[in-house]
């Protein structure tokens, strides 16, 4: 088991070494002079550009700028951002938030994608199977920020169940609805992974062999088919989670909401180039951790699976 | 127990008119030869969702190669008298808030997200299959190498890093950096897909008996591996190209996608926007115009993956 | 105890089938699974039904308890059991008949336990689900109705039946110990105890048991210390003690172990164990052992044997081996596509089969076949038609070797937890034999004898670890790429799995054209010629060259693969498992086919399989093989009549219908 875990994480370094160094292609490099965006219409007094081109190391070449980046990255200095407001200080604003929102959307994926997604597999090719699997796919196909809209005039604004937007007031509450939408489209992955699972697991051998020992139908499900049948389904989730907070720039626009993506997305628009890399850098790092957990829990989750 | 004391079980024959044998192992020589292709195309043929997707999407196809056979208005033609003006003769949409009319953006719109689509898919599939094939099939070391790049392009959520390569490209974005842009972080999906698929097949019977034969390892992958790895790949693509048509339309939306002169459902969506509360229309079409495109591909995936799908098909 | 259901007189059938039709509902319409099949069954008895794969035999079987997969329904007849009529009960008396009174072990082992699942759970839910008071053996029905019956004894629940607990146990070892070490002194002690401990199996020995084996080994005031300690089992110490009774080894540490921790032959140990923990009147064993070797086999149904005996249940037991229902059962059901063609003593049907479709299963089933060929050696006959047809005529003492294999070794490393480290596992040990021009050796062992790696090494698929493979005398290691390519021209595979074996996306002419093409032997007509020639070669119609494997049989795809081994002319065909996947009739075909061709061909096969009675039918020599090693080789004859090794041995018992004397005197 250690010998695994420490194996999955040797491997985790050459991929978390890869994609810091592309993002930093993408942000310093590809854009040409990240100075040079700075000072907009009039462009920046030059004694500034340079003292800034100084202090980010844009003079050095571009490996060894990614190398001083990556070595104040280990001690957890993530810089200053070119207004002069310490990195860490914008993500311990931001991060909070995100984490929040992903949450209240798993929760929500999780608890209806299961649940409609059990009975839709026990009944496959009836009423209420068919009509979630239509509502599955109008939710994939219909894209993030019209569902976000939709639901922001008609629960938000018309019905006024809950409030429009979040703003400065995050809590349960003012999240929940923004959380469904992040959600929404997870929740007919998971509803459609679930089914497909229940539905196969139901025709499995050891299924039929549990009913011939006597078992009721009702202790068939539970036991045998639903367990077995949450294994993908846990993988896909913990997956997820990472998709979650790096996908909730488009949510957290709509509705207004402090986190990661707002910040990440306004950070991109002024060319706040140390606050665009930190930052996806970070939700990189999630995604990776969030799938070495996904591989343990499924370890965990099936016998079956050595540690080798 | 004696047997004469069950007279339900003694020796029993049935009529010698059972049919025998030699036709267990005949062929149906009048029968047309059906490929697994012939297959799949006739457990399609009766299923009607997929006549229903493939019209959609023949439609969609149709709107935008020429679009000038639907509406003979110019969407870039504005007006500010008509904005918001309601649906009339010529404009079954009505107006949206420039007063341009609804209805020809909509049609127009098609051109734009197809294109993205199309094009990305293409670029996706091709990367993502000759990578995953290479992985799948070769192995060892030179799996871990391919599999960790693909690990690498993985861990960058697809829109976060396009919308960060999009600003760069701020000043000549148009369809071909969107689908270059998308393409380059959509691939790792197939890849892996790919990957799986040539593994499965790899160690098939009838691929020990071609190298048996002398036929070489490429010939094999060539030949051999990759028609039979290619369902879900297929299947993948379909349901890809519709995922690829949102994420455009996500960019355009956020104003980094498509500029402003191309017309987008993504940005007229972003503009209808601030229109919602009086104007609910100005956001339905575009949007419901690209929600059945997607679902028009999306449908398609699945009903391409339950007539290709080998579990379905035996027995 | 409400357990008073009604008394069975033993005319009076447990389980009555009349006319029972089951359909499907397929796309392409109704499908008629079963059509109209009887089938009784009296309590205590044993009775298979043997068919071939599609014939309806399990689809009848699964009737019975109502488990008919997808769209599977009872369109007609009646299924009457002790009196209840099935196909019209209720879903919640079904669900109490399942377990309790109607068992079922599965066919196969890999997938019918939940993988996530612990044995141990998974048998106490059996317990559970049907109420099952753990403590002390319940006798069935059956007994206790004989004992009312004979003795006219009323069976009160007996503090005799108590079972020994884990608890229980290791309390009475421990006063054992004592006792001992005083009266003899420690070491005779340990002998004393080790020996008890293994007779004492927790959850299945009864407190009188107890009591008989302490007393043997010479506990004092035996009769008191049992009665204060045994006070019954709780369903733990049960589900070891079920598994026991299965026959499993160790069965209180196996039953805290998952299903991929155990063998197949322990697997259906445990499968067992489930479907008898209820003592059912009725055990439904559907192909219980298909998938295991021929030894464990063997071992597993003669346990499964002496368990219902004992317990007085009924078995229906399913089969497509003919040798192995007679052996097994007292009366016979033959079905053939979903009717039932013949039905009788097991004895009077092997004899006189009276319906054509069972003569040709009789004078096909290899086991039966193998039997015959030695019945009629041992009563002077000299059966040469039952033989294969040998080419290279006597031993003349020119051996013309075509094929050796000289000291072959094949050491996998696989690799371990840790990173760097790894286990060597050597497949095949010190592996030497010659195939001699125009004869068949072949390669016998179960699974995991390596005989398979030494295919693969023949076949230049994979390399040798150690040892030479001599083709014509030319040592195959020093063959550089170009000629490796033209030595895949001799030397052909034909595989196990006609479904795997043909690509599904190439039709049957690219197939059989492919080695002719890949080796640019004549052009597009010459080719398809040839093509149209091997067809006729195998036996099917030259229009069979248009279709795809995925519309042929198994049995027709195996010949579309022996016509394409056939296409480049080769002098050796390794044969693996070839023959394994197959019907029996079909089987038969195949390996009248293969014997046809080397008569006309002059070929010499590699044949190998786990399948010793095959082998009887087709093969000159045969090489056993054990754990890598070889441990017999010598001609078939030798090996039948005088087998040197206990493992061959065993491998000939093993060979179903081994106790039937069916030959001896009938004209074969």
């Amino acid at each position: 088991m250690a010998w695994y875990i420490g194996r999955r994480l040797l491997q985790m370094i050459p991929v978390f070494l890869g994609a810091t160094l592309l993002i930093y292609f993408m942000v310093f490099a590809l854009a040409g002079d990240p100075i040079a965006a700075l000072g907009g219409e009039r462009g920046l007094n030059p004694a500034v550009a340079a003292q800034l081109r100084e202090h980010y190391h844009l003079n050095q070449p571009f490996l060894v700028q990614y190398l001083l980046w990556l070595k104040g990255l280990l001690t957890f200095d993530f810089g200053t951002s070119f207004s002069g407001r310490p990195v860490r200080d914008v993500m311990a604003g931001a991060f909070p938030v995100t984490i929040q929102l992903a949450f209240v959307a798993l929760f929500f994926e999780a608890v209806f994608g299961i649940a409609v997604g059990l009975v839709s597999g026990l009944r496959k090719g009836k009423l209420f199977d068919s009509t979630f699997l239509i509502v599955s796919l109008v939710v994939i196909a219909v894209p993030v920020f019209v569902i976000g809209f939709t639901m922001q005039f008609l629960v938000g604004v018309k019905l006024g169940w809950l409030p429009p937007t979040v703003g400065g007031n995050v809590n349960i509450r003012t999240l929940l609805m923004p959380g469904i939408v992040l959600g929404s489209v997870s929740f007919a992955y998971v509803l459609r992974l679930t089914r497909t699972s229940v539905a196969e697991n139901m025709t499995a051998d050891f299924v039929r062999t549990a009913t011939a020992k006597g078992l009721t139908r009702r202790r068939v499900v539970t036991v045998h088919v639903l367990r077995n049948s949450l294994i993908p389904v846990v993988t896909f989730l913990g997956a997820d989670l990472g998709g979650l907070m790096g996908g909730a720039i488009v949510t957290e626009g709509i509705f207004n909401i402090p986190g990661v993506g707002n910040t990440l997305y306004h950070a991109i628009q002024q060319s706040e180039a140390p606050t665009v890399v930190s930052m996806v850098t970070v939700l990189v790092m999630v995604y990776i951790f969030a799938n070495l957990l996904v591989d343990l829990l499924y370890a965990a989750l099936d016998p079956r699976i050595r540690y080798a | 127990m004696p047997e004469t004391s069950r007279p339900t079980q003694m020796h029993f024959f049935a009529d010698l008119d059972v049919e025998i044998l030699e036709q267990v192992d005949t062929v149906d020589e009048t029968a047309p030869p059906a490929s697994l292709w012939h297959d799949a195309w006739q457990s399609l043929r009766v299923r009607p969702i997929f006549w229903v997707s493939a019209f959609l999407i023949l439609l969609v196809v149709v709107v935008a190669a020429v679009p000038r056979l639907f509406t003979s208005t110019d969407p870039s033609y504005c007006d500010l008298m008509s904005s918001y003006n309601p649906p009339g003769p010529g404009h079954p949409f009505g107006f949206d808030r420039q007063g341009c009319d609804i209805y020809a953006r909509t049609i127009y719109g098609a051109r734009a997200s197809v294109t993205v689509g199309i094009l990305t898919t293409i670029v996706v599939v091709v990367l993502g299959a000759v990578v995953g094939a290479l992985a799948g099939f070769y192995g060892k070391w030179f799996d871990s190498l391919l599999s960790r790049i693909t690990d690498i392009f993985f861990a960058i959520p697809l829109v976060l890093a396009a919308i960060v390569v999009m600003q760069v490209f701020a000043t000549h974005r148009n369809v071909f950096t969107v689908v270059v842009v998308l393409g380059v972080f959509g691939w790792p999906q197939i890849a892996r897909i790919t990957r799986g698929a040539v593994m499965s097949v790899k160690n098939a019977d009838f691929i020990t008996a071609a190298t048996a034969l002398g036929v070489s390892r490429s010939r094999n992958l060539i030949r051999h591996v990759m028609p039979n790895a290619a369902a879900p790949i297929i299947v993948t693509a379909t349901v890809s190209l519709g995922i690829f048509i949102v994420a455009e339309a996500t960019l355009s939306f956020l104003g980094i996608g498509l500029p402003t002169t191309i017309v987008s459902w993504g940005a007229d969506i972003a503009k209808a926007q601030t229109a919602l509360r009086s104007q609910p229309s100005v956001l339905f079409y575009p949007a419901g115009a690209l929600a059945l495109t997607v679902l028009s591909f999306i449908m398609m995936g699945d009903a391409v993956r339950d007539a290709l799908d080998p579990k379905a098909r035996k027995r | 105890m409400t357990e008073t259901t009604t008394t069975n007189t033993a005319t009076e059938p447990l389980l009555a089938i009349r006319d029972l039709e089951v359909s499907f509902t397929a796309a392409g319409g109704v499908v008629q699974a079963v059509r109209g099949a009887d089938l009784t069954i009296y309590p205590g008895q044993t009775v298979a039904i043997v068919g071939e794969s599609g014939s309806g035999k399990s689809t009848l079987a699964h009737a019975i308890i109502s488990l008919l997969p997808g769209t599977g329904r009872v369109t007609g007849g009646s299924i009457v059991f002790n009196g209840v009529e099935v196909t019209r009960a209720s879903a919640s008396e079904i669900v109490a008949m399942r377990g309790k009174q109607i068992g079922l072990v599965p066919q196969d082992p890999m997938s019918n336990l939940n993988p996530v699942w612990k044995i141990g759970f998974q048998v106490k839910e059996a317990l559970r689900a049907n109420g099952i008071d753990a403590s002390r053996a319940t006798r069935s029905t059956l007994t206790s109705a004989m004992l009312h019956d004979e003795l006219g004894v009323d069976v009160a629940p007996d503090d005799d039946d108590l079972y020994l607990g884990r608890k229980a146990k290791a309390a009475l070892l421990a006063a054992l110990r004592t006792a001992i070490t005083a009266a003899q002194g420690a070491e005779a002690a340990d002998a004393v105890v080790d020996r008890a401990s293994s007779a004492l199996r927790v959850g299945a020995t009864t407190r009188s048991e107890v009591l008989t084996i302490l007393t043997a080994a010479g506990l004092p005031n035996a009769g008191a210390t049992v009665a204060s300690h045994v006070k019954g089992a709780d369903l733990t110490d049960r589900v070891a003690g079920l598994l026991s009774e299965a026959g499993l080894p160790d069965a209180e540490r196996r039953a805290k172990q998952y299903p991929h921790e155990f063998s197949g032959g322990m697997r259906q140990r445990a499968l067992i164990a489930i479907g008898l923990a209820a003592r059912p009147q009725l055990l439904i064993a559907d192909e219980p052992t298909s998938a295991l070797d021929v030894t464990v086999q063997r071992q597993i149904l003669d346990h499964l044997n002496g368990l219902t005996q004992e317990l007085g249940t009924a078995v229906l037991f399913i089969t497509h081996d003919l040798g192995l229902a007679a052996e097994r059962a007292e009366h016979l059901v033959v079905m053939y596509r979903g009717k039932v063609v013949e039905s009788g003593p097991a004895l009077e049907i092997l004899k006189a089969p009276k319906h054509p479709y069972t003569q040709r299963l009789v004078a096909s089933a290899p086991s039966l076949a193998s039997r015959r060929i030695q019945s009629a050696k041992a009563a002077g006959v000299v059966a040469t038609d039952l033989l294969a047809p040998t080419a290279g005529e006597g031993p003349s003492g020119t051996a013309d070797h075509v094929l050796s294999v000289a000291n072959l070794t094949k050491v996998f490393r696989l690799r371990g937890a840790r990173p760097g480290s790894h286990t060597d596992f050597t497949a095949v040990d010190d592996v030497s034999f010659e195939v001699q021009r125009g004869t068949t050796l072949a390669l016998v062992g179960e699974s995991g004898s390596g005989k398979s790696t030494v295919a693969n090494i023949i076949l230049n698929l994979i390399d040798p670890t150690e040892g030479k493979v001599y083709f014509d005398g030319t040592d195959m290691s020093t063959l550089g790429p170009k000629d490796l390519f033209a030595f895949r021209r001799r030397v052909q595979p034909i595989f196990q799995n006609p479904y795997g074996s043909l690509d599904p996306m190439y039709s049957i002419f690219r197939t059989i054209e492919e080695p002719l093409r890949t080796h640019r032997i004549g052009n597009k007509a010459s080719r398809e010629k040839r093509v149209r020639e091997l067809l006729d070669m195998v036996a099917l119609p030259q229009t069979t060259m248009r279709r795809y494997p995925n519309e042929l049989s198994g049995g027709q795809r195996q010949r579309i693969a022996v016509a394409r081994a056939l296409a480049l002319s080769p002098e050796v065909l390794v044969c693996d498992e070839a023959v394994s996947a197959l019907d029996v009739l079909v089987q038969a075909q195949i390996l009248t086919l293969l014997n046809d061709l080397q008569a006309e061909l002059g070929l010499s096969y590699l044949f190998i399989t786990h399948d010793l009675a095959v082998v009887r039918q087709i093969a000159d020599r045969v090489c056993v093989m054990q754990t890598g090693k070889v441990v017999e080789y010598a001609t078939t004859d030798e090996v039948f009549d005088h087998p040197q090794r206990d493992y061959t041995r065993e491998l000939l018992e093993a060979i179903p219908g081994s106790k039937l004397d069916v030959f001896g005197n009938a004209s074969a």
